[in-house]
């Protein structure tokens, strides 16, 4: 081609070899062994690459302007065979500037052919590791070029192409920031400008609707015909859309990032979801782009990512409700992948998460909210985080947040808590509750610390029904430790306990430990939990209580605690019984019904014949009756489930005048009989004797610390009422003994009211009682025997009965009187710890001549 | 000396250095081609045995003395990308879309005998992808703001921009403010005097009514970005050449790299002086 120019001979060598590259015809491609002479000279003269590439550069700069795309072709070409040859050439930093100075001129072109052309050479150029670094080499113009190629829509100059252009540009920014991060000295690729614009334009094609729909199937690219293009092929199939490119350029991107670029980098996801309005529900999108970056950044930066959304939803906190749910809403469903790494930071990411529940409940409770449901279902999604993010941790971790929950929970103690205190209370319980389901009880001991079933306690018998509902629940997930609760959540009365199919194991011995510590404890919270039933939700609180039982006798059944569940049962019994309360006939018939079923379900689990026939006798006794809710047989046959007693009397239908609706003292054939039970027990081995300690509330509970019991009036007090004997617990002296027996528990409306009608019972601990100090030391010294316990309190329970029964009243109080004169040391001990003086008050309250006084004392004033 | 400026070298490096935002061209100007005293320094770190003889064949490959980025911006539908191709392409395009994200054009103008590049930026409006056009404000030369006569709307929203323009650009960036669609006589909502007094207000270093439809002034203000671009640069490049000219040419101590000697000559001359 040149032969005939004259100048030929004196053009350099490089140029004749460049220029025989070329072929003669246009329809040609480029000549391969004129190609691999090129190559030859290149690799064996370095020092002329350089001007190899100047001259290719010029030609391909001029045949562009010329408008000779087959021409261009070829000296891009060889450009990229060069660049791959001589990849380890002294002289390639040179000759990549040319490259890229041809890489510049090709995107400066505005033809999508030529831009194509560009990228993919660009790519081979990035896919090149270069030995020496180029500290002056900058990226900005092909970061600006591939960010608008990136936002090519069919508008513009792309036509129909513009999903290959948007490939082209994606693949350019991964090639730049391949190029950068392999290179130390190329750090500014992860500054804010670079990133403000790779950021955005990979989630703008990731956030386009393919053809394909949905994001759960842009996994699987299907094959487009347009994308068949002769330059594609050697791409794959798998990079066909801008889509799924998009998607792998982001995971890329972030896996490389740095803890120090990670804010560069996500600092755009963020302002690209808030401007694009992928927050507001559902937040597929963003859900996506957060799960591909959890899972493609280094693990132990995840946390980072977590702090990230949540200061974002701090800045957003007076945006629209929905933006927060879509933000909460990412990070439930991205914690628990993240979960494993967060580690120092847990507690402070679970306090700002509850820190945002409290703003939204006092934002609710303000009234200047306007969408509540809204920001119901915000802190609905607040709360499936907290819980989502506990299921991650490991279970020690559990207890730990589920301590923090609780530590979090406001005014348990004061009766005058806000409605919006109540309010947080309820919506934290419901944590707490979410926590719990995600944690495994392994031992007892391990998650109820004191501190902790303490708060559960008393929550199990705050105002709110739902709390008290909730906090049940939390002790069924606590106490289930072989998804038994599924079956005992809504227990019939099952003829035969097999069916219910229930996995029971042997109770460990830490266990054993435990529930000798709290059983106690937690029979009087079921006591009064079931006391304080709602009427309006009764099946649904007496079937937690049954359920509650059902578990501790399964989970815990060993020799104490069942005995303990059964007085429990007994004196629930009682409780149904007792004219003095003023429930329903259904609340009675509800806490007869769980007793039956209880008593039947661990009748059957301890195998004892005897007691299955009592529990079968009353049964088919009350069935026959017809009191209409007791019928338990009926209610087997109707539906397993149906307990309902409510719902059995509208199957009843109309009940005829007179019948009774509920079970008296008199019944005795409907009552299930303490004496038999007991003997049942005796006959298969059991210690039954501490079933006859009848269940007294001012003893086992957390007495005068904030106990809001109370006392519908003052004539619950009546000593012939035969269930004020006292209580086995360590008593030693009648005046110690608790006459508080009121169990009709109203709600308090306020703390004042409440301690109005607390009846202080014993203010000082029990080892008080104690005589001398060698009493005092013989106690604390005396190791802990429950069996030695109980026969004790037997004892003395006998004893002090008798004294009762046996002797005049006024004589009892002379005697007592001076008993108290002569317990001197106990009663300055009394007065050392309790000074404020209420003991002496206390204990003219409690007793019995004065009951009434109770109104007439003026407490001080800090009990108001 | 000169042959080192002109190297093939220096050449290839200048276009990565014309991107450069200007105030990073503070001391040496480095986007000038032709005086960078960090050109030189790559100069001799890596061509040291490069012959003047290839000089002249690298006048094609410069084939523009300076390169310009144009950035422009503006309420979405005020005829941004409009302006742009009736500049570009000579056209109008009918039924234009939205922009997306944002679209690029490059063309070649003279100025006196100066060939320049404008690379026109042509950003979206839409608020959805501010954050993607704001990053392309930084390294902008100039800025123009655009707004439509026929919507008071557009105009109202120029605070708006300029406070992004503010606090995402450079500070020394040209600012031209353009009211577009004259054509619209009838239903022009903001009269000429309130557009060039708020230009004025507002420091715009320009004003100018335009249409793309009818092309008026389409062209002049393209040209007049880059003859006041090319004036600053040259301004520039003049004080860079003095300075460097003073440095080479003469050891006195004003201006230029101090060097040790001259230094230590000056201290004793004036040691000597005050004695």
């Amino acid at each position: 081609m040149n032969g005939l120019c004259c100048c030929t001979p004196c053009k350099p060598r490089y140029r004749r070899l460049v220029d025989s590259i070329y072929p003669r015809a246009v329809t040609d491609g480029l000549l391969h062994s004129n190609m691999q002479k090129l190559t030859f000279y290149a690799i064996s003269h370095p020092e002329k690459l350089e001007r190899i590439g100047e001259y290719l550069v010029m030609r391909m700069v001029r045949d562009l302007s010329r408008q000779r795309p087959v021409q261009v072709k070829i000296a891009v070409e060889a450009m990229d065979q060069l660049l791959q040859a001589c990849h380890s050439s002294p002289s390639l930093p040179q000759f990549s500037e040319n490259h890229l100075r041809m890489v510049q001129r090709l995107l400066e072109s505005n033809n999508a052919k030529m831009e194509q052309l560009a990228t993919d050479s660009f790519v081979t150029f990035s896919n090149i590791e270069e030995s020496s670094p180029s500290y002056h080499r900058q990226y900005d113009f092909f970061i600006d070029k591939f960010s608008q190629m990136c936002h090519a829509n069919p508008q513009a100059a792309y036509g129909e192409d513009f999903r290959l252009a948007r490939c082209a540009g994606l693949r350019g920014l991964r090639g730049v920031v391949w190029k950068s991060v392999t290179d130390d000295l190329h750090p500014n690729i992860w500054e804010q400008q670079h990133m403000d614009k790779i950021v955005p334009s990979i989630l703008f094609n990731l956030q386009e609707p393919d053809d394909n729909g949905g994001f759960s199937s842009s996994h699987i690219p299907k094959f487009d015909n347009n994308f068949t293009d002769s330059t594609q092929s050697h791409r794959g199939d798998d990079e066909a859309t801008p889509k799924v490119l998009s998607d792998r350029c982001l995971r890329e991107l972030m896996g490389k990032a740095s803890f120090g670029s990670l804010r560069a980098v996500i600092e755009p996801v963020l302002k690209h979801m808030d401007l694009h309005k992928r927050w507001s529900p559902p937040p597929s999108f963003a859900i996506h782009v957060f799960r591909a970056i959890i899972y493609s950044i280094q693990s132990q930066n995840s946390y980072f990512v977590i702090q990230e959304l949540i200061n974002h939803l701090d800045s957003m906190c007076s945006a629209d409700a929905s933006t927060r749910i879509g933000i909460a809403t990412v990070l439930s469903s991205i914690v628990s992948i993240a979960g494993t790494s967060i580690g120092p930071l847990l507690l402070s990411i679970f306090n700002s998460l509850l820190k945002h529940l409290r703003t939204s409940v006092d934002f609710e409770r303000s009234g200047k909210c306007s969408d509540q449901p809204a920001e119901k279902m915000y802190q609905e999604a607040l709360i499936n985080a907290m819980g989502d993010f506990a299921n991650a941790l490991p279970d020690y971790q559990k207890v730990e947040m589920m301590m923090f929950t609780v530590g979090n929970i406001p005014n348990l103690d004061e009766r005058k808590s806000k409605q919006g205190e109540e309010f947080l209370q309820h919506v934290l319980v419901k944590t707490l509750l979410k926590v719990a389901t995600k944690y495994r009880t392994a031992y007892l001991a391990t998650v109820f610390t004191d501190s902790f079933l303490d708060t559960l306690l008393r929550l199990a018998l705050v105002r709110d029904p739902q709390v008290r509902l909730a906090t049940q629940q939390i002790f069924h997930t606590l106490l289930d430790r072989h998804d038994n609760a599924a079956n005992l959540v809504h227990l019939g009365y099952e003829l035969d306990v097999a069916d219910v199919q229930l996995t029971v194991e042997k109770c460990s011995r830490a266990d054993q430990m435990f529930m000798r510590k709290h059983i106690g404890d937690i029979t009087y919270m079921l006591w009064r939990a079931a006391a304080a039933a709602d009427e309006t939700d009764l099946s649904t609180h007496a079937d937690a209580i049954l359920c509650t039982m059902s578990l501790l006798c399964i989970e815990v059944g060993f020799e104490e605690s069942l005995v303990e569940l059964f007085r429990l049962s007994m004196a629930l019994q009682r409780l149904a019984l007792d004219t003095k309360q003023n429930f329903s006939d259904a609340k009675r018939n509800s806490i007869h019904n769980i007793v039956a079923k209880y008593m039947n379900l661990s009748a059957q689990l301890i195998a004892n014949p005897s007691l299955c026939q009592q529990v079968q006798h009353v049964v088919a006794c009350r069935a026959q009756r017809g009191i209409p809710g007791l019928n338990l047989l009926l209610s087997v046959k109707e539906s397993p489930m149906n307990d309902d007693p409510l719902s059995s009397t509208a199957v009843n239908g109309n009940i005829p005048e007179g019948t009774p609706r509920t079970i008296t003292e008199s019944d005795h054939a409907l009552l299930f009989n303490i004496e038999d039970v007991a003997e049942s027990l005796k006959a298969s081995g059991k210690d039954a004797s501490r079933l006859f300690v009848p269940f007294d509330m001012s003893l086992n509970g957390r007495d005068g610390n904030g106990d809001n019991w109370q006392r519908e009036d003052g004539q619950n007090f009546d000593s012939t009422d035969g269930r004020e004997s006292p209580d086995g617990y360590k008593t030693v002296g009648i005046d110690d003994v608790s006459v508080d027996m009121s169990v009709d528990w109203t709600p308090p409306i306020s703390r004042k009211q409440s301690r109005r009608n607390t009846i202080f019972s014993i203010v000082n601990p029990p080892k008080l009682n104690a005589s001398t100090v060698d009493d005092l030391k013989a106690y604390a010294n005396a190791s802990f025997d429950p069996i030695e316990e109980d026969r004790k309190e037997k004892e003395l329970t006998g004893s002090i009965l008798s004294e009762i029964r046996n002797t005049d009243f006024e004589e009892r109080v002379n005697t007592n009187e001076s008993l108290n004169e002569r317990g001197d040391l106990s009663k300055s001990i009394a007065r050392l710890l309790v000074r404020n003086g209420e003991t002496t008050k206390v204990r003219d309250i409690g007793r019995p001549t004065k009951p009434k006084n109770v109104f007439e004392i003026e407490l001080p004033s800090f009990a108001y | 000396m000169l042959f080192h400026f002109m190297s093939p070298l220096a050449l290839s490096n200048s276009y990565f250095l014309a991107f450069r935002p200007r105030e990073e061209k503070s001391q040496p100007r480095l986007s000038t081609p032709r005086f960078s005293s960090q050109r030189t320094l790559f100069l001799t770190e890596n061509n040291q045995k490069k012959l003047p003889f290839f000089q002249a064949r690298h006048h094609w490959m410069e084939d523009y003395k300076y390169l310009f980025k144009v950035v422009l911006v503006g309420n979405a539908g005020v005829g941004k990308t409009c302006l742009v191709r009736k500049f570009t392409q000579g056209i109008f395009p009918p039924g234009q879309s939205a922009t997306i994200g944002v679209d690029f054009m490059i063309k070649t103008v003279k100025v006196g005998n100066d060939k320049i590049k404008l690379q026109i930026w042509d950003t979206a409006g839409q608020e959805r992808f501010r954050s993607i056009t704001q990053s392309y404000y930084r390294s902008a030369h100039a800025i123009v703001l655009v707004y439509d006569v026929s919507c008071q709307p557009s105009f109202d929203c120029l605070p708006e921009w300029l406070g992004e323009i503010e606090s995402y650009a450079n500070r020394r960036v040209l600012k031209i403010l353009v009211g577009n669609k004259v054509d619209k006589g009838d239903e022009r909502e903001v009269p000429e005097r309130i557009g060039r007094d708020f230009s004025d207000v507002n420091h715009f270093d320009y004003f100018l009514e335009t249409s793309a439809l009818d092309a008026t002034n389409v062209d002049q203000l393209f040209e007049q970005v880059a003859t006041r671009l090319t004036n600053d640069m040259k301004i520039t490049d003049e004080r860079v050449h003095q300075y460097r000219a003073d440095a080479t040419n003469s050891s006195s101590n004003q201006g230029g790299p101090i060097k040790l000697i001259d230094r230590a000559q000056t201290q004793l001359n004036s040691c000597c002086s005050r004695q």
